[in-house]
C-alpha cells in the first residue's frame, strides 16, 4: 500500500478515536471552549486529509461534521446529547471507511448510501438557511473613470509605440497600479518580484508613492514604492497573480486611445529619470523607430543612478552614516557593474570599499567614479539585460550585499533576546520524537533477544565442558569471562526492548467512556466514569491481554453492580453513580481496580448458590468466611448473572476473567461490601517476554519457580521440622509457615534429600496471599528465560505453566505454584 | 542551493505529503507538528526561505505562530503561506494582517503548491 495512505489510515484512526473521546468528554463540559475548538481542529485537520485522497463520501461527511461543529464553536447551535451521538455515529462511519479502505484500498459503491444519510442526518442539526460568507473583496473591478485614468502619458515614447502595436494586433492589455502597503516586507512580500514577476509584462515601471524622506529619515523597512505595469495577461490570470494583495492592486483595461502619441502628452524625460524601468521588453525585441530613444532614455537613467552615487558619497551632514552610505553605494556599484558583465570593474569597486571602509573615507570610491564610471555607463546602456537592482527601498533578491543591512540589523537590534543564532544547532534535536514503528518489528526485536538470552546460557556449560572433558582450565575462565559480558549486553539490550514495547494503560482506558455511556444509556442508568493514572506503562503483550477482562469486569459493574437512579435515591445515595478506573505501578507490577459505587456483593447468596452448584462441600459452606465467599464468583460454573443480579444476559463469568488475568501471570482479586460497592483488582507482571525462574532439584529432576512466587530460601535442619496436625511446618521468622514436600505434590514418591548437616531444602513460595514452604533436594541458579506455553497433549497438565529451553538444550518445566498448591 | 521549506502541520499526513511533493521538486524540507515546534527549529538555526503552515494546530496555532516567527531575529521577511481550508477566508486575512505572505488552500495539489511557491519565492 502507498505510504501515505498507510499514514493516513493511521492517523485517522488516532483522530477518530481522540474525537470520540472528546465527544465524550463534551457531555460533561459543554461550554468548554478549549475542547470544542479542540474537537472542531481534528474534525476539520481529519476532513482535510482525507481530501489528499479521492474518498468523496468520508470528506463529504467530515465535511459535516466539521460544519457542525463550527457553529457549536460559533455558538450557533447548542451542544446536545443527540448532537454527540450523530457526531459519534459519523466518527464510527469514518473508522468503517478506514477500515474499507484498509482491506481494499477504496470505498466500496455502497457506502455511497449511508455517507449521504449521515451527512443528511447532521445537516439535519444545522439550521434550515445557512448563508455563505460573503466572498473575500474582490480586486476593485470598476471601470477607469476620466480621474483615474491611467497615466499612460508618462510612459516614454517608444514604449507606447511599441504597447500600441499590441493593441493593433488585437491583444487586449491591462495597466497595473500596484502601490505595497508600507510594511508590506514583514508579511514576507517582495513587491518588486512580484511586479516582475507578473504574468505577460510588456512594461513596467516603479516611482516613489510619496515624497523620498531625506536619506537620514529613510527607513529601509518601509516600501514607499508604487508599480505601474502594462500586460498583456488576462484579468484571470492578474487576479490569480495578485490574489494576496488584491487591495493593493488596481487592474484598468487599456483603452488604445490612450497610447496614442500626441504633441501634448509627449514624454517628459525627467519624469523618465525618476521612474526605475524594471521591464522594457518592447525595446529589446523590436528595434524600431523607437530604438534611438530607448538608447536615451536607458543612458539618462543610468547616468542619474550614478549620480545619485556620487551625491550619496558627498553628503556630509553626520560622519556617523559615512560607513552606511560607503557600503550602500558599494553594493549598488557592484550590482551594476555585475548587471554589465564587468568582472573586473566589479573588482575594482569591492577592492575600493573595502579600502574605504577600512580608512572611513569615501575618497576612493569617488575617485573610481570619477575616472571608470563613463567605460561602466558605456558598457550598460548597450547591455540587453534589463536592470536588476533598483536604489530606492525596495528588498534586493538574491543579491549579496543587501543582507548585512537587512538581516544582522534587526538581529543587533534586538540583543535583549538572547537567542543565539547558529550556535544551538545541537537544539533542534531535542525534544520529543516519536517514531511510529511496526509492531511487527518489535516482536521480532523481541523474539531476537529471547533467542539471544536463551543461546548465552549455553557458554557457561561450554566453558564447564571446557574445564571438565577437556581440561582445559584457562579457556574455560575465559569462556566465563566473555560469558559475562555478553551477559550483561544481553541484559541491557532486553530491558531497552522491553521499554520499547512499554504502552500506557490508556490505550485500554480510552474505549471506556464510549462504552460506559452506550451500556449506561441502554440500561437507564447514570454513570460517572472516573480514570486514573491512564499513563501508567506496561508490556504492550500485557496490556492487550487485559482489556477483555477490562471490559467484562466493567460490563458487570454496569449490568449488576451501579443500580438504576431510582433504586439508588431510595438507599440514600447519589442518583449518579461513580466508575472508577485506576492503574498504578506497584514494584515489578502493574495493579488495575476498577471501583463501582454500587450494591456490592452479597455473601451469603454466593455460597448458597455455590452450594447448590456443587462447587462447595457443605462443611466449607459453614466454614468460609465472607471474603473466601465473595472469592467464590471466580469459580468456574457460577453464573454471575444469576447470582447477582436479576437483569438477565450480559453477565460473563467471572471464572473467565481469571483465567485470562492468570494466563499471564496476573492475579486477580476482589473486595466487596455489601449495599456499599465493589473493588476488583487485577495486579499484572510489567512484562511477561522474559521470566525470571528459579530452578529447584527433586528427586534427580530440575524444575523452574517463577521468581514472581519466591520468597526466600532458606535451610532448615531436620530438627527443627514440627508436626502439626497432620502436616508439616516449621517455625521461621517468628512465624510458623506450613511445608510441603514437591515430591509429593507431583506425585514422586521420593523423599525429600537432606545435606550433609541434616537440613532440609526450604524454598518459601508465595500463592495466593499465602506463605508456603516447599521442600526440596537443592536450590540451583535462577536465569532468565522465555517461557513457551505448553501445547497439545500437554496443556492439559495444569501443574505446569510453561516450558522453557535451557542452555545445554535440555526442557526445564515451570511449575504453577498456584495450581500445585 | 536548495531553498529551505518549513512544513508546519500537526497532520503527519500532510506533512508527508507535502513533504514529498516538494522534495521531489527539489526543495531541503524542515517539519514541525505545531507552532511551538516551528518556533524552537527557528531558535535552534533552522533557516527556512519559505515557511508552509497549518492554521489550526494543538500548543501553538499558525496565526500566533506567524505573529511570534515575525518578532524572531532573522525572521521578519522570508514568505510565509497559510494552509487554509474553503471556508476560511477570514483566517487567511488574518493571517495577512499578522505577517503571513499568502495562503493555500486545502487540499493543494503538487502542480499548484510550486506554481505559488515559485510566484512569492525568488530564485525557486
Amino acid at each position: 500500500m502507498n505510504p501515505l495512505l498507510v499514514q493516513f489510515l493511521s492517523e485517522s484512526r488516532d483522530f477518530s478515536q481522540d474525537i470520540g473521546q472528546k465527544l465524550l468528554q463534551m457531555e460533561d463540559a459543554p461550554s468548554d471552549q478549549g475542547l470544542i475548538n479542540e474537537l472542531f481542529r481534528l474534525v476539520h485537520t481529519l476532513k482535510g486529509n482525507s481530501g489528499l485522497f479521492t474518498f468523496p463520501e468520508m470528506t463529504r461527511v467530515l465535511h459535516a461534521g466539521e460544519d457542525l461543529l463550527g457553529m457549536v464553536r460559533d455558538g450557533r447551535i447548542a451542544y446536545s446529547r443527540e448532537l454527540a451521538d450523530r457526531l459519534l455515529n459519523a466518527i464510527d462511519f469514518v473508522m468503517e471507511l478506514c477500515a474499507d479502505i484498509e482491506s481494499t484500498e477504496r470505498i466500496d459503491a455502497s457506502r455511497a448510501k449511508d455517507a449521504a444519510r449521515m451527512t443528511e442526518s447532521l445537516r439535519g442539526l444545522m439550521p434550515a438557511v445557512e448563508c455563505e460568507a460573503p466572498a473575500s473583496a474582490r480586486i476593485n473591478a470598476a471601470a477607469a473613470t476620466a480621474e483615474e485614468m491611467p497615466t499612460l502619458a508618462e510612459l516614454p515614447g517608444a514604449t507606447r509605440e511599441e504597447l500600441l502595436r499590441h493593441c493593433r494586433a488585437g491583444e487586449a492589455l491591462n495597466w497595473i497600479s500596484y502601490a505595497p502597503v508600507h510594511d508590506c516586507f514583514f508579511q514576507g512580500d517582495d513587491p518588486f518580484f512580484c511586479a516582475r514577476q507578473t504574468p505577460g509584462l510588456l512594461w513596467g515601471g516603479a516611482r516613489p508613492s510619496e515624497a523620498l524622506p531625506s536619506l537620514a529619515e529613510l527607513d529601509t523597512y518601509r516600501c514607499v514604492l508604487e508599480f505601474h505595469l502594462v500586460t498583456s495577461a488576462s484579468r484571470e490570470e492578474l487576479d490569480e497573480h495578485f490574489r494576496y494583495v488584491t487591495e493593493q492592486v488596481r487592474i484598468v483595461a487599456v483603452n488604445p486611445q490612450w497610447l496614442e502619441l500626441t504633441e501634448s502628452n509627449h514624454a517628459d524625460p525627467h519624469c523618465i529619470a525618476g521612474r526605475s524601468v524594471i521591464a522594457n521588453a518592447p525595446a529589446q525585441t523590436a528595434p524600431s523607430s523607437g530604438a534611438g530613444e530607448a538608447w536615451r532614455e536607458r543612458t539618462a537613467a543610468i547616468n542619474a543612478i550614478f549620480a545619485a552615487q556620487q551625491q550619496i558619497l558627498m553628503l556630509d551632514d553626520h560622519p556617523d552614516w559615512r560607513a552606511g552610505r560607503i557600503r550602500a553605494v558599494g553594493a549598488v556599484l557592484v550590482n551594476l557593474a555585475r548587471s554589465a558583465g564587468d568582472q573586473v570593474a566589479a573588482s575594482e569597486i569591492q577592492a575600493a570599499l573595502t579600502e574605504c571602509l577600512s580608512t572611513g573615507r569615501n575618497s576612493l570610491l569617488l575617485l573610481w567614479l570619477e575616472t571608470s564610471k563613463a567605460h561602466l555607463i558605456a558598457s550598460l546602456s548597450g547591455a540587453s539585460a534589463p536592470l536588476s537592482t533598483n536604489p530606492a527601498a525596495t528588498r534586493s533578491n538574491g543579491s549579496e550585499e543587501a543582507p548585512p543591512a537587512s538581516e544582522v540589523g534587526p538581529a543587533q537590534s534586538t540583543p535583549g533576546d538572547g537567542i543565539k543564532f547558529g550556535r544551538r544547532a545541537e537544539d533542534s534535536s531535542a525534544g520529543p520524537r516519536n517514531l511510529k514503528v511496526d509492531q511487527a518489528k518489535i516482536d521480532r526485536l523481541m523474539n531476537l533477544i529471547g533467542e539471544l538470552v536463551v543461546s548465552k546460557n549455553a557458554l557457561p556449560y561450554l566453558a564447564q565442558r571446557a574445564e571438565t572433558q577437556f581440561g582445559v582450565r584457562e579457556l574455560s575462565r575465559e569462556i566465563k569471562g566473555e560469558y559475562s559480558v555478553i551477559n550483561r549486553i544481553a541484559d541491557e539490550m532486553q530491558d531497552a526492548i522491553m521499554q520499547v514495547r512499554m504502552m500506557t494503560v490508556s490505550s485500554i482506558f480510552q474505549r471506556f467512556p464510549r462504552l460506559v455511556r452506550d451500556i449506561s444509556r441502554k440500561l437507564g442508568k447514570e454513570v460517572q466514569l472516573v480514570l486514573e493514572d491512564e499513563q501508567t506503562e506496561a508490556d504492550k503483550n500485557i496490556i492487550e491481554s487485559l482489556a477483555d477482562p477490562l471490559i467484562h469486569i466493567v460490563r458487570n459493574s454496569l449490568d449488576h453492580g451501579l443500580e438504576t437512579p431510582e433504586i439508588r435515591r431510595a438507599r440514600g445515595k447519589p442518583e449518579t453513580g461513580t466508575l472508577t478506573i485506576r492503574a498504578a505501578q506497584q514494584a515489578d507490577r502493574v495493579v488495575i481496580e476498577i471501583i463501582d459505587d454500587g450494591k456490592g456483593i452479597d455473601p451469603a447468596v454466593i455460597k448458597q448458590k455455590a452450594y447448590e452448584k456443587g462447587l462447595i462441600d457443605e462443611s466449607t459452606l459453614e466454614r468460609i468466611d465472607d471474603r473466601e465467599a465473595i472469592n467464590l464468583i471466580f469459580a468456574a460454573g457460577l453464573s454471575t448473572a444469576a447470582v447477582i443480579s436479576d437483569l438477565s444476559g450480559r453477565g460473563v463469568g467471572m471464572d473467565v476473567v481469571r483465567s485470562a488475568v492468570e494466563k499471564i501471570n496476573g492475579t486477580v482479586v476482589i473486595h466487596s461490601e455489601l449495599g456499599m460497592g465493589t473493588t476488583i483488582r487485577i495486579s499484572l507482571p510489567l512484562s511477561m517476554a522474559v521470566t525470571q525462574v528459579m530452578i529447584v532439584e527433586s528427586d534427580g529432576q530440575l524444575f523452574g519457580i517463577p521468581m514472581d512466587n519466591v520468597v526466600e530460601t532458606v535451610r532448615v535442619p531436620k530438627r527443627e521440622l514440627r508436626k502439626i496436625k497432620q502436616s508439616l511446618a516449621a517455625v521461621l521468622r517468628g512465624r510458623i509457615v506450613p511445608l510441603k514436600s514437591l515430591n509429593t505434590m507431583l506425585g514422586i514418591s521420593a523423599t525429600p534429600l537432606a545435606n550433609s548437616d541434616d537440613e532440609l531444602a526450604v524454598l518459601l513460595v508465595q500463592a495466593g496471599g499465602e506463605i508456603l514452604g516447599l521442600l526440596v533436594d537443592g536450590f540451583r541458579e535462577t536465569i532468565g528465560l522465555i517461557q513457551k506455553p505448553l501445547s497439545g497433549f500437554l496443556s492439559g497438565l495444569s501443574a505446569y505453566s510453561g516450558s522453557a529451553l535451557m542452555g545445554d538444550g535440555s526442557v526445564l518445566m515451570i511449575l504453577n505454584i498456584r495450581e500445585i498448591v | 542551493m536548495a531553498k529551505t521549506i518549513l512544513v508546519v502541520d500537526d497532520s503527519v499526513t500532510m506533512v508527508m505529503s507535502l513533504k514529498s511533493s516538494l522534495s521531489l521538486a527539489g526543495f531541503q524540507v524542515e517539519t514541525a507538528n505545531n507552532g511551538q515546534q516551528a518556533i524552537d527549529k527557528l531558535k535552534a538555526g533552522v533557516k527556512p526561505d519559505l515557511i508552509l503552515t497549518d492554521i489550526n494546530m494543538p500548543v501553538m496555532g499558525g496565526l500566533e505562530m506567524i505573529g511570534k516567527v515575525r518578532a524572531l531575529p532573522g525572521c521578519r521577511f522570508f514568505p510565509i503561506l497559510t494552509l487554509t481550508t474553503e471556508s476560511e477566508t477570514a483566517k487567511r486575512d488574518e493571517g495577512r494582517n499578522l505577517g503571513a505572505t499568502g495562503w493555500l488552500v486545502k487540499p493543494v495539489s503538487g502542480s499548484d503548491l510550486l506554481k505559488v511557491i515559485k510566484q512569492i519565492l525568488p530564485g525557486a
